[in-house]
């Protein structure tokens, strides 16, 4: 399962080189937690080389009126710069600069912007602001930068960005969240209509890697719930789950929401014609053989599966 | 290991870390990789970072045509200092 999070690692290293993730497919022995490590340094060499000089430049925008400041952002600094003179500026002027800039021009900087070093600046900015941005920014379909700010803006606003976004939109922003204990939260608000359409519309759009690696990232109280509504679904959608859980060995992901789970819920969830093509019971129950409460349950529901 | 393999091996470490403006040591999380990767990764660090420069150097260039053509020196010197190295073109003013 750990080579869905390394997908998702090598997506978000390749975002910030600028370069096709296929260029970076010799990464993919390395674990999550190392290509993370890798991608904080290459984040700090970017930003390291120009930071004198944007300092300047911010010392400088104080002394225009806030006004010109934030017209001469958009007009002569463009996203780029703007974004890293940002991280070096004073929080409380860059607000004021903030709110006189286009919110198109805020969400063009957004790709190019850390939330660690722009944070104190988020957390002043007037929510409307943060929400259309947000929303501009989805709708360019900026998901790893998006993703980033999970855990600098409160909940509601981050559900008030996600709010009326396609599904598949939802997930890949979901996807790529830094801060994994912020997208728990985020994910405990978002209503089961709308887990519900997440995961008929990644079965449909043949996205369920994403979905299962999306499950393994969340705590095991909000795998337990995705799971509840997904046995909910018709066969369809749940045959391709299992297909999905099988083909990417995904298993161990499941086994801690089989205990908490009733055994005709895991019935329903497991009954597919997926479940019977070979291989498929004998890894899930090689998997299940170490967890006694998870190996109870399976042995309830096995027989009924024939 | 022998010795040659080892200083080479250090020598692909040691590129990435310039690459990176950090130490070898700080970079235990590549370390497993081979000598190739390692030159390989840093090549694409150093694309990166040298297309990095190109699009802030061209943007602050952009930055100083916006600013009326008398004053147009002064900020070029605080955008453009000597004393940082830089792409920049410094002929006009």
């Amino acid at each position: 399962m750990s080579e869905l999070r390394v997908r998702i690692e090598l997506a978000k290293l390749a975002n910030d080189l600028d370069v096709d993730v296929e260029e970076l497919s010799f990464l993919a022995p390395m674990s999550p937690d190392q290509l993370r490590d890798l991608r904080t340094r290459v984040t700090r060499a970017l930003y390291a080389p120009h930071e004198n000089r944007f300092r300047r430049v911010a010392s400088f925008g104080r002394v225009v009126p806030v006004p010109l400041a934030a017209k001469g952002t958009e007009v002569a600094l463009g996203p780029l710069v703007a974004a890293r003179i940002a991280a070096v500026a004073d929080p409380a002027h860059a607000v004021k600069v903030s709110g006189h800039t286009n919110p198109e021009f805020l969400s063009r900087m957004t790709p190019h912007l850390d939330p660690s070093r722009v944070s104190d600046i988020v957390s002043r900015l007037d929510e409307e602001l943060v929400v259309e941005v947000g929303h501009l920014t989805m709708k360019r379909q900026e998901y790893i930068p998006l993703a980033r700010f999970v855990s600098y803006v409160p909940v509601s606003w981050a559900l008030r960005v996600v709010a009326d976004a396609p599904p598949l939109d939802l997930l890949r922003t979901a996807l790529y969240a830094e801060d994994l204990d912020a997208l728990d939260r985020i994910i405990a608000e978002v209503p089961d209509d709308r887990l519900e359409d997440v995961l008929v519309t990644a079965a449909e759009a043949d996205e369920l890697d994403d979905a299962l690696t999306l499950l393994e990232l969340i705590s095991v109280p909000s795998r337990v719930r995705v799971v509840k509504i997904a046995q909910g679904l018709d066969d369809s959608v749940r045959d391709s789950l299992i297909r999905a859980v099988h083909a990417n060995d995904a298993w161990e992901a499941l086994v801690p929401v089989l205990e908490s789970l009733e055994t005709d819920e895991v019935h329903r969830v497991l009954d597919v014609p997926a479940i019977r093509e070979p291989g498929v019971r004998e890894r899930l129950a090689e998997v299940v053989a170490d967890d006694p409460t998870a190996r109870r349950v399976y042995d309830e529901v096995a027989p009924r599966l024939s | 290991m022998t010795a040659s393999n080892s200083k080479a091996r250090s020598g692909a470490l040691g590129r990435l870390a310039t690459a990176l403006g950090t130490t070898s040591e700080d970079l235990a999380a590549v370390a497993p990789l081979g000598d190739r990767d390692l030159d390989r990764l840093t090549g694409i660090v150093t694309g990166a970072l040298e297309r990095d420069e190109q699009r802030v150097a061209a943007a602050l260039e952009g930055t100083v045509r916006f600013v009326p053509r008398p004053l147009r020196g002064r900020a070029r010197n605080m955008l453009f200092p000597e004393d940082e190295p830089t792409n920049e073109p410094r002929n006009e003013q």
